[in-house]
């Protein structure tokens, strides 16, 4: 068909469609699928591969990042890398590959006219990559240098800091997207061997597909591309593991910038415990008062913050950009003994929910979101948490979020970033209880 | 054109070319004090998001103004007639469910707020409050001006922020804070409610502002309610822009090659950058512009070959940006470290070759062009973002250049993209900046090559 008559069919089919199609799963061979119906433009795929940082040891930091990366940058045995990307730019079909602390990843967007080109470039970069040696050099260096790059950035550096500070000795103290060091040193067999023989795995894949297609035309796409796909047996996966802080420390990193950057982590309980949900609330309660209090009432910051991050190893973050660190400090350390003290009132809990159902009907609207979303959920625990999202939250009652809080608040390991004669670190040894 | 915000009305304007089309899901009205009001229905999740933009930005403003529309952009979610102080406002934030947020650019100043679609009354409520009547409180302002400057130290702490504000005045020049959109320090700092009054007294009128609103609501429903708010909104009598005249920019009058020195850049880059066309003077070059940049961007141009596969640059890239007054076109090239002397003659040699007849093929322009129509349909799937593209698009053109973006491109010729190469590229005045850390610079000697 004529591209222009295909473009034209799918602009009709948008108008006026409305509901959320049911999801539904499936297992092929071996491997599972979670395919979620949608009338919007794009289709989404999603493979992901269970695991991230516990796949592999210190010195291979950065390893599984680049082999997934690898995997849509350098060749296959169907299209070398010249052909693969000239039918990805012809079609407008957009393909990336990494990995985080828990999970790596292959995605693939395209429109519903070229899903059948998508689709074949999507299955044959994870089923038939070939990691040419000369793409794989150019991919190495052009990594390195990003990687080199981020060390400039603050944000990036805090981050790191954080991580590799509380988490010492463990996965978590990781770098899943590596070092220049660990990237450069990798050979094409060392990515070739870890694609092969660790990922390419259907115990680890999970499938998520979100798009206008029907379901029996997408089971008889993967049966047919994902068959060869070796089965190792079932896997052995780290268990998630709640969080507590009870000391405070800090580490601070002398740094000439306009601004001192400034990290808080504090426990968490696991994603699959209700304590979760009501903890994500108590932060998001959390991070409005810390912009009323820091920012609105004392002007000490453009950006205060604070969020949970509920992976295997979960943990909560207090953040804060400042050129007066002594009192934003303690006014955040202010603002959290008192939430701890019976702060929570039934006006914020009822206020945060409702926040959280735009932000989570908000993220609804995009089907490459949805994908990550129902994928991420499936690997912590079920797809279908993801689903009730809403009903989770709106269970969560004030006594349980007040408890949760004072339970998982109890010290902050403090990471500094900035002008180091500019740092109290009294500030830093305030205690929340 | 920024990549990721460009907009079309791609879903009937593909049969009737000849006229400006908009989609079927977007409604228009105009109330009779100019405020024009664009609905776009989608039912696909129950929210609505509520966006007033208004056409302020840097490009309004003098050296003394420089930073001021964005720090106004901050004091729209403070204190108003309806909201004694911020404390207030964001209490009814957090009843109505409401995610929010502002953005300042050169040439549009966008407020929204994305709220439970049964809130959509209490939205408009909300945003006719504060776009109407802030109070630009004393004590509010003092608070805020050291706000908005913790936010210029963020980009600050940044390693790029040197190189592109370097670029940015070699650019422009006397005009520097007309595309300065983060301001000047002094300026934010000692800004006064009075100063606050006087933007609000030039730009933020009716006649000078669109109210869109997306998601799930139904258009009738929504003229008849925003009819009833914002109708008493008193017009200004003039037009700003004749009024208050944005001057013109000069043309470039020399080559300026620079280096920018940063402890904590890690990576050489460089930037090259050219006047480039403007939606006022040469609509049709801008559409060239986009499909040049989009070619150039592919695996298979010669810009990428020379540049990425040969492994002298580790990454390349050519941009436009779509704007009423002198839109940028940049190439911007990170250099393999190890090459950098001969990745820069190798990009200067690609910008001789621009104008070719075979640099770009025939395949590669239509590719070009598949690229952005697919880009622009995608972007239909969020509306809650689509509003914010239609708002940059309303402040730098006009609506109906969003509704005949796609028909447009189209038509674009290699002899076109040959002719925009040659008007605003090759041959003509420029700036050049490289960013380097000062270990780099005594290792790499760039004043062997960082020259015309």
């Amino acid at each position: 068909m004529h591209i222009k008559s295909f473009i034209l069919s799918i602009a009709i089919a948008t108008i006026g469609f409305t509901a959320q199609a049911q999801t539904t799963e499936f297992t092929i061979n071996g491997l599972k699928v979670i395919f979620k119906p949608s009338n919007k433009q794009t289709v989404s795929a999603v493979m992901f591969f269970r695991g991230g940082t516990a796949n592999y040891n210190e010195n291979q930091q950065g390893i599984e990042s680049l082999s997934l990366s690898a995997v849509t940058e350098c060749g296959t045995k169907k299209y070398n890398k010249d052909a693969f990307k000239d039918i990805a730019d012809k079609y407008s079909i957009g393909l990336g590959g990494t990995s985080g602390y828990d999970f790596g990843y292959i995605n693939m967007s395209c429109v519903k006219p070229y899903f059948n080109q998508a689709w074949d470039l999507f299955s044959q970069a994870i089923t038939n990559p070939v990691f040419d040696a000369k793409e794989l050099g150019n991919l190495q260096q052009k990594v390195a240098a990003n990687l080199q790059q981020e060390e400039g950035d603050p944000d990036t550096k805090l981050n790191q800091m954080a991580m590799s500070n509380s988490f010492e000795g463990t996965r978590s103290a990781f770098r899943p997207s590596g070092t220049p060091a660990s990237i450069t040193s990798f050979t094409q067999s060392d990515i070739s061997n870890y694609y092969n023989n660790v990922l390419l795995n259907k115990e680890r894949m999970l499938l998520v597909v979100v798009g206008n297609l029907s379901i029996e035309e997408l089971k008889a796409k993967v049966e047919k591309a994902f068959m060869s796909v070796p089965s190792k047996g079932k896997l052995q996966l780290a268990i998630a593991k709640d969080y507590n802080v009870h000391e405070n420390t800090v580490h601070i990193e002398n740094r000439d910038l306009a601004t001192n950057y400034i990290m808080g982590l504090m426990g968490a309980p696991i994603v699959t415990d209700a304590k979760f949900n009501a903890y994500r609330l108590a932060f998001d309660i959390l991070s409005d008062k810390l912009f009323e209090e820091v920012r609105t009432k004392r002007n000490l910051s453009y950006a205060p913050a604070a969020y949970v991050r509920g992976g295997l190893q979960p943990f909560a973050a207090i953040y804060v950009t400042t050129t007066k660190p002594k009192e934003a400090v303690t006014v955040m350390v202010d603002e959290i003994k008192r939430l701890r003290n019976g702060g929570f009132t039934a006006i914020e809990l009822r206020d945060a929910k409702s926040q959280f159902a735009t932000s989570y009907f908000m993220k609804n609207e995009s089907n490459g979101a949805i994908a990550m979303a129902l994928g991420s959920a499936e690997l912590k625990s079920s797809w279908k948490n993801e689903e009730k999202f809403l009903d989770l939250i709106n269970a969560v009652s004030l006594p349980e979020m007040q408890a949760t809080f004072t339970e998982y608040t109890n010290g902050i390991q403090w990471n500094y970033l900035g002008i180091e004669a500019q740092a109290d670190k009294d500030a830093f040894e305030k205690r929340v209880n | 054109m920024r990549k990721q915000k460009l907009i079309a009305a791609i879903l009937l304007a593909i049969s009737i070319p000849a006229v400006a089309q908009k989609p079927a899901n977007f409604y228009t009205t105009k109330l009779d004090n100019g405020l024009e009001i664009l609905v776009v229905e989608d039912k696909t999740v129950p929210l609505a998001t509520v966006e007033i933009t208004t056409k302020n930005g840097s490009y309004t403003e003098s050296p003394e103004f420089n930073g001021l529309s964005h720090l106004y952009e901050h004091m729209f979610f403070k204190a108003n007639k309806d909201y004694p102080s911020q404390e207030a406002y964001m209490a009814r934030v957090r009843e109505l469910g409401i995610v929010f947020n502002g953005t300042t650019s050169e040439e549009r100043v966008n407020y929204f707020f994305t709220l439970p679609k049964t809130n959509l009354e209490n939205g408009l409520k909300f945003m006719n409050a504060a776009i109407r009547h802030p109070l630009f409180l004393a004590e509010e302002m003092k608070k805020e001006n050291v706000v908005v400057d913790g936010e210029f130290q963020r980009n600050e702490s940044n390693p790029f922020f040197p190189l592109l504000d370097a670029m940015n005045h070699s650019l422009w020049g006397d005009l520097y804070s007309r595309k300065n959109v983060i301001g000047d320090h002094n300026i934010i700092n000692t800004a006064t409610p009075e100063k606050m009054n006087a933007i609000k007294e030039k730009y933020y009128w009716p006649n000078n502002s669109m109210l869109i609103i997306s998601g799930d609501v139904q258009h009738d429903d929504v003229f008849a309610k925003a009819k009833k708010l914002f109708a008493d909104w008193k017009p200004a009598s003039f037009n700003p822009f004749e009024k208050y005249p944005i001057p013109e920019f000069k043309p470039l009058s020399k080559i300026d090659y620079f280096i920018t020195e940063s402890a904590i850049a890690q990576v050489p880059i460089a930037m090259m950058a050219w006047h480039g066309p403007d939606t006022r003077n040469d609509r049709a070059a801008t559409y060239a512009a986009d499909v040049f940049s989009f070619v150039l961007s592919q695996n298979s141009s010669k810009f990428q070959k020379e540049l990425v596969d040969k492994g002298l640059a580790l990454q390349a890239g050519v941009s436009y940006q779509t704007l009423s007054h002198v839109g940028p076109i940049q190439i911007f090239v990170v250099p393999n470290p190890a090459n950098v002397a001969a990745c820069i003659k190798a990009v200067k040699e690609q910008i001789v070759q621009f104008d070719a007849a075979d640099y770009i093929t025939d395949e590669q322009i239509e590719t070009a062009k598949r690229q952005l129509e697919i880009q622009n349909l995608q972007q239909f799937d969020v509306t809650s973002e689509l509003s914010h593209t239609l708002a940059y698009f309303w402040c730098s053109a006009d609506l109906d250049y969003m509704y005949n973006y796609v028909n447009n491109l189209k038509k674009v010729t290699k002899a076109d993209l040959q002719n925009y190469v040659r008007k605003y590229i090759k041959g003509k005045n420029y700036s050049a900046g490289l960013l380097i850390n000062p270990n780099q610079k005594t290792q790499l000697q760039p004043d062997t090559f960082w020259k015309p």
